[in-house]
């Protein structure tokens, strides 16, 4: 690809082209994760390019602030973290998912012992933007595919969510034209509420708004 | 059930878990000791200065002046609304509800004080409540003055039987944290191991930030709460909840806490809990599992640190926790869901089947991870057999190239945990042939006591290369680990920094 400043093959290491920074392209076959990034980046898959964290971490973990990680056309598997099996972000950054599939990755809560929050995805700063991605066969508790909490963002334009999605704490979440077959399920606190938009697409699980703590959610056609 | 288990496993009342032996009668008289455990005025709590500029200084709300001790009453709240959820405590030993909203006429039922509820609706200063009664759930009517404002136990119809269970029962005295100690915290029956490793990380590092949450007033018998709230970056606001000395206690025995508490009727950690579980809706909600990295910080109202173990190398271990211990941050560590088995062969049977077989387990708590299951033939003869399970089957199916039919029980409670047949003339040569790997749920190193899928506090670095952690179960603790150990076995690290606790004057 022309404009890729790094070109990665299946089975070489990625941490030094990640810490270089500008867009490094995956080719064909299985990366190794986990992967901690903590440099503006853009991950550019290949046909067929996947990157498993085989159960080791998140798949891509963004725990800084003022990035802008970008991954398109990848396919994440194989992740697992006590939130976020297959992105994790915890910074004040941004993550954008742009024609990517992320499957087969999980989170748990530490006590419950059965999954936590955002198998697929989880935030709980930042932005976490999903555009025309398929999420798929996730796993947790609460959020199988997506769950954002504190002061995140999430919008997902387009694509399909095989899973659900949480909203807690102060969340901001817009969905527009998504295929949703699981469920939005959104609550608050005693202290605040996260908002909810769903335009146009689907959620086939419907939108579960805790009568006791109540997210502002808006559906619009 | 595992998950049973993982919640504290010596108070894992919704069934299942580990009610055997000496842990579970340490814990019948705690209660008791605390009660006894009055403090006096001067042991108020201070006050901290901010831990970073991004949270102003803070100073309690009510500011009153201790009073002189009165009778410990349970909080009402200040108006009654539909939806509402609290417990019926009034003076006896029972709460009646009656059919009609004048209270006069046939009894609806007759509840333990104590007892759970939730305001159906408000007529005056009457008000209709749905508790539960044994096996149902019964509406009926009550003076709103027996409506106390308690966290809900559960609001899930499927565990409603928990609220029949447990009850809101007084423990007397001032139960706010003196010297506070990650030993004094043990995890209840809810899910929030996050929430006590958390406690118990920050009481090791910084046992003034835990002292500092937690203001008693001796006259009303109640606590407030400090913890923070992020509003966005650098920006942490004070979140004030104010809680009574009612804690959750099983019903047949009124000295048995529910949920945290300690061995030795230190009971800070229900204190903080019970607010966290009032501010957060509920011990239902915070059961559902939760971050160290926001429990910390909510705690602190500093921002915490990720460092993820995968991106760790071994010698990097020792060095890490050394420093962070020295720079007084409180340390918090997640153990992964589930490892790997050694591969087995576990089957009987000849030609193309059935075949039967159990697996063996390295602990008793153990359980097959669903979708695990990797079944192969060493001689190459039968095709490779994969599960299809997931979180909450009891049993997976077997699918792979030549497979007639093939099962898998996760809970391993049938007489054969494995069956399956081969289409003809597809089976092994031998049923020895055949392989099994799994990954496995529970405790992930029975020698070292590390169980899957929880939270510990970081203790201390022992002999300069083994690392000690605490377990906030207050029981199972671990022996210490190797650095190599600790990188196979915990997948998350994270640090808080607690502002330093100056004495307030």
């Amino acid at each position: 690809m022309a404009d890729c400043t790094a070109r990665i093959e299946a089975g070489q290491p990625l941490a030094e082209a990640l810490a270089a920074g500008g867009v490094v392209c995956l080719g064909p076959g299985v990366h190794a994760g986990p992967l901690v990034v903590s440099a503006s980046v853009t991950l550019r898959g290949e046909a067929g390019a996947v990157l498993d964290a085989k159960g080791g971490g998140s798949v891509v973990a963004v725990s800084d602030d003022d990035l802008v990680v970008r991954i398109e056309a990848l396919t994440l598997r194989g992740g697992s973290g006590e939130a976020g099996g297959g992105v994790s972000l915890t910074g004040y950054s941004e993550i954008v998912l742009v024609g990517c599939t992320v499957e087969g990755n999980r989170a748990k809560a530490r006590g419950g012992g059965t999954g936590g929050g955002g198998g697929g995805a989880y935030a709980s700063r930042g932005t976490l933007r999903v555009e025309a991605s398929t999420f798929r066969d996730n796993r947790a508790a609460v959020g199988s595919d997506l769950f954002v909490t504190g002061v995140a963002e999430l919008t997902v334009s387009g694509g399909h969510l095989g899973g659900d999605v949480a909203a807690r704490e102060g969340a901001q979440v817009a969905l527009d034209g998504v295929a949703v077959d699981g469920a939005l399920d959104a609550r608050g606190t005693t202290t605040r509420a996260p908002t909810v938009s769903v335009k146009g697409g689907r959620v086939r699980g419907g939108v579960k708004n805790d009568p006791a703590l109540p997210a502002q959610v808006e559906i619009l056609p | 059930m595992l998950q049973r288990q993982l919640q504290a496993p010596v108070r894992s009342r919704k069934g299942g878990g580990d009610t055997s032996g000496a842990a579970r009668s340490d814990r019948q008289s705690r209660l008791g000791n605390a009660a006894v455990q009055e403090r006096s005025a001067a042991s108020a709590p201070a006050v901290s200065e901010a831990p970073q500029a991004e949270t102003a200084p803070q100073t309690f709300p009510d500011g009153a002046e201790l009073q002189e001790a009165g009778a410990q009453q349970p909080l009402r709240p200040a108006k009654l609304s539909k939806g509402q959820t609290g417990a019926l405590i009034g003076t006896g030993a029972t709460v009646k509800l009656t059919r009609s909203a004048d209270g006069n006429g046939r009894a609806a039922a007759e509840v333990a004080d104590g007892s759970a509820a939730e305001i159906v609706s408000v007529t005056g200063s009457r008000i209709k409540v749905k508790v539960r009664d044994g096996e149902k759930n019964v509406e009926g009517w009550v003076d709103g003055a027996v409506f106390s404002d308690q966290p809900a136990l559960t609001r899930d119809e499927d565990d409603a039987k928990l609220a029949d269970d447990y009850v809101y029962s007084k423990v007397e005295g001032d139960h706010s944290p003196v010297n506070p100690k990650g030993k004094d915290t043990a995890q209840g029956a809810a899910g929030n191991c996050f929430l006590i490793a958390s406690m118990a990380a920050v009481a090791n590092a910084s046992p003034g930030a835990i002292k500092d949450m937690v203001k008693y007033d001796k006259g009303k018998g109640t606590y407030t709460v400090r913890f923070y709230e992020e509003q966005g970056r650098g920006a942490a606001k004070p979140v004030y909840i104010e809680v009574d000395g009612y804690l959750p206690t099983e019903k047949a025995n009124r000295k048995d806490p529910t949920y945290a508490g300690d061995e030795n009727g230190v009971m800070w950690s229900a204190i903080i809990e019970k607010a966290y579980a009032k501010w957060k809706g509920g011990y239902d909600v915070i059961g559902e599992g939760g971050t160290g990295e926001q429990a910390m910080a909510e705690i602190t109202g500093v921002r915490s640190q990720d460092k993820r173990p995968s991106s760790m190398k071994a010698d990097e271990v020792i060095p890490f926790f050394t420093q962070a211990q020295k720079d007084g941050k409180a340390i918090y560590a997640g153990v992964r869901d589930a490892e790997k088995s050694a591969v087995q062969k576990p089957f009987r049977g000849t030609g193309d089947g059935p075949f039967t077989g159990s697996l063996t387990h390295t602990h008793r708590w153990n359980e097959i991870h669903p979708g695990s299951v990797e079944i192969s033939d060493a001689a190459g003869k039968a095709g490779d057999l994969y599960d299809s399970g997931s979180h909450g089957d009891k049993t997976g199916k077997l699918s792979g190239t030549g497979l007639r039919s093939g099962i898998v029980n996760y809970k391993g409670d049938a007489k054969d945990q494995i069956e399956l047949a081969f289409a003809k003339g597809k089976g092994p040569a031998a049923a020895g042939d055949l392989e099994v790997a799994f990954d496995y749920e529970g405790v992930l190193n029975a020698d070292k006591t590390i169980i899957g899928n929880h939270a510990y506090a970081f203790e201390a670095v022992v002999g300069g290369k083994e690392l000690q952690f605490y377990n906030p179960w207050g029981t199972y603790q671990p022996k210490p680990i190797t650095p190599g150990e600790f990188l196979t076995y915990f997948d998350s690290l994270t640090t808080n920094t607690p502002p330093s606790a100056k004495t307030q004057s």
